[in-house]
């Protein structure tokens, strides 16, 4: 009888502090997820501004792609998502506090992030792009990447650069821009 | 029977006097216009609107007679900015913790700024704001600093500077003493330098806040700086036959419709670049 009791006393406390930490730290990751968190480090205003004039914000259909989707691994590949945002987090705070932000060099950060870039991250939402009715070549394209010959793999980003930290004057609307083509390889 | 036919009129006769009399009076009484928000806005731009309606009501009262007001667009919609906004207002913060307001709360708490750019346009009416920055309005302070000889060899004082060219070219806004520096702003020029990277004012001809068609269209609007010695183009117009027919049936014209065959902004080339103005080659 005592052996039970023990047991779910350790139960009942495991939950009475495991609840309230697990809640906690979900919140502070969605509290933490967004584009306007993400801008109150001056380093990544530029980043902001621009992407909030791109069109990966303003298009008809009223989506957009925060800097989550693009820059992390889905939250649904939860433990590499949970790890790879505390990692970055830890290491932005550091380099925060460590270097001039005089010297943040945005050309050389943003050859960075398309090295660091997964095909992934793109295909989390651009998923449908085998088949483009209108565009043979970038659907050619696209199956070259997805079922890439050994050796020849590429990435989204080789053909699709400055699509979204552009400095912009007015806001791009995708339906008033001129059709989009990829930048090319 | 006459005098029988009589009692039974009288009633009515009476009725029919006062209620002509009554209606005669109740058109002296002027009418006391109301302003009831009965719109889907969010709760801080309501408290923008009754704040500043008794605040700047003159400002407040051309805001309800624009297309703007009629259309659900608020103040927030223009005047929203981020907190880390090179433009934002850090003095408007002040009041949303006045006591002698019911709308100087915290919950209605937002960064704004008193500088609408075109790139603010634009989240709206991103066609307009993109042909203006191609324009010769939206990049005349680069020509001015180009071509004109009196800025390049100081031939005029900074007085000068500021009230000949730069009420009209623009000013190149900029922070002081942690606000907007009053030597660059308050101004509505074509081609002021903003500090969100976009370049103009859309307020040049579009003066707010009634953001009146008639206003812009009239070429009074032009006159404001299109005149004087090095660009006289109002005293020409108006010594000229187009001017003068202007001025004799222009109350017959209907300023309130959307622009004509030509009106000021209106490239003659097409509808599709009404606010380039004087481009060799445009193509979209």
């Amino acid at each position: 009888m005592k052996k039970y009791l023990i047991s779910a006393l350790l139960i009942g406390f495991g939950i009475v502090i495991g609840f309230p930490l697990f809640s906690m730290s979900y919140y502070t990751m969605v509290r933490t997820s967004t584009p306007e968190f993400c801008a109150s480090c001056h380093e990544i205003r530029y980043a902001y501004d621009t992407w909030k004039t791109s069109t990966h914000v303003n298009n008809a259909q009223g989506f957009v792609a925060d800097c989550m989707d693009c820059h992390l691994p889905a939250p649904h590949d939860t433990v590499n998502f949970f790890y790879t945002k505390t990692a970055h987090g830890i290491k932005d705070v550091f380099v925060h506090f460590t270097s001039d932000m005089e010297e943040y060099d945005h050309a050389l950060q943003r050859e960075k992030v398309y090295q660091s870039f997964s095909n992934e991250q793109c295909q989390k939402c651009h998923r449908n792009i085998l088949h483009i009715p209108d565009k043979r070549g970038a659907m050619l394209a696209h199956r070259d990447v997805i079922y890439a010959r050994k050796g020849y793999d590429k990435k989204c980003v080789d053909c699709h650069r400055n699509l979204v930290h552009m400095p912009r004057e007015v806001y791009a609307y995708k339906q008033y821009e001129k059709k989009y083509r990829g930048s090319g390889f | 029977m006459t005098v029988n036919r009589l009692k039974w009129i009288t009633p009515f006769l009476l009725f029919f006097i006062v209620t002509c009399l009554a209606s005669s009076q109740a058109q002296n009484i002027p009418k006391i216009k109301e302003y009831r928000i009965e719109r889907s806005m969010p709760d801080e731009a309501v408290a923008c609107i009754e704040c500043h309606k008794q605040e700047h009501p003159g400002l407040f009262s051309d805001w309800t007679k624009s297309r703007h007001a009629s259309a659900n667009i608020t103040c927030y919609d223009c005047h929203k900015a981020e907190s880390f906004d090179k433009d934002v207002s850090e003095s408007h913060y002040e009041q949303y913790s006045r006591s002698d307001s019911p709308y100087g709360k915290k919950k209605y708490k937002v960064p704004i700024t008193a500088v609408v750019t075109p790139k603010d346009c634009s989240r709206c009416h991103p066609d307009e704001a993109k042909q203006y920055s191609i324009s010769k309005h939206a990049n005349t302070m680069e020509i001015i600093w180009k071509i004109d000889p009196w800025l390049n060899k100081g031939m005029n004082s900074d007085t000068e500077r500021a009230a000949g060219c730069y009420h009209c070219h623009g000013t190149i806004l900029s922070r002081k003493d942690g606000k907007l520096d009053p030597e660059t702003w308050p101004n509505v020029g074509v081609g002021r330098i903003n500090l969100d990277g976009s370049k103009g004012s859309c307020t040049s001809c579009h003066t707010r806040h009634m953001f009146s068609v008639m206003e812009a269209r009239k070429p009074e609007a032009c006159g404001q700086c299109h005149l004087g010695p090095d660009h006289p183009q109002i005293e020409i117009y108006m010594e000229s036959k187009h001017g003068d027919i202007y001025t004799a049936h222009g109350d017959d014209y209907n300023w309130k419709a959307a622009p004509g065959t030509w009106t000021a902004g209106m490239d003659y080339r097409g509808r599709h670049v009404r606010h380039v103005i004087f481009r060799e080659q445009v193509r979209f």
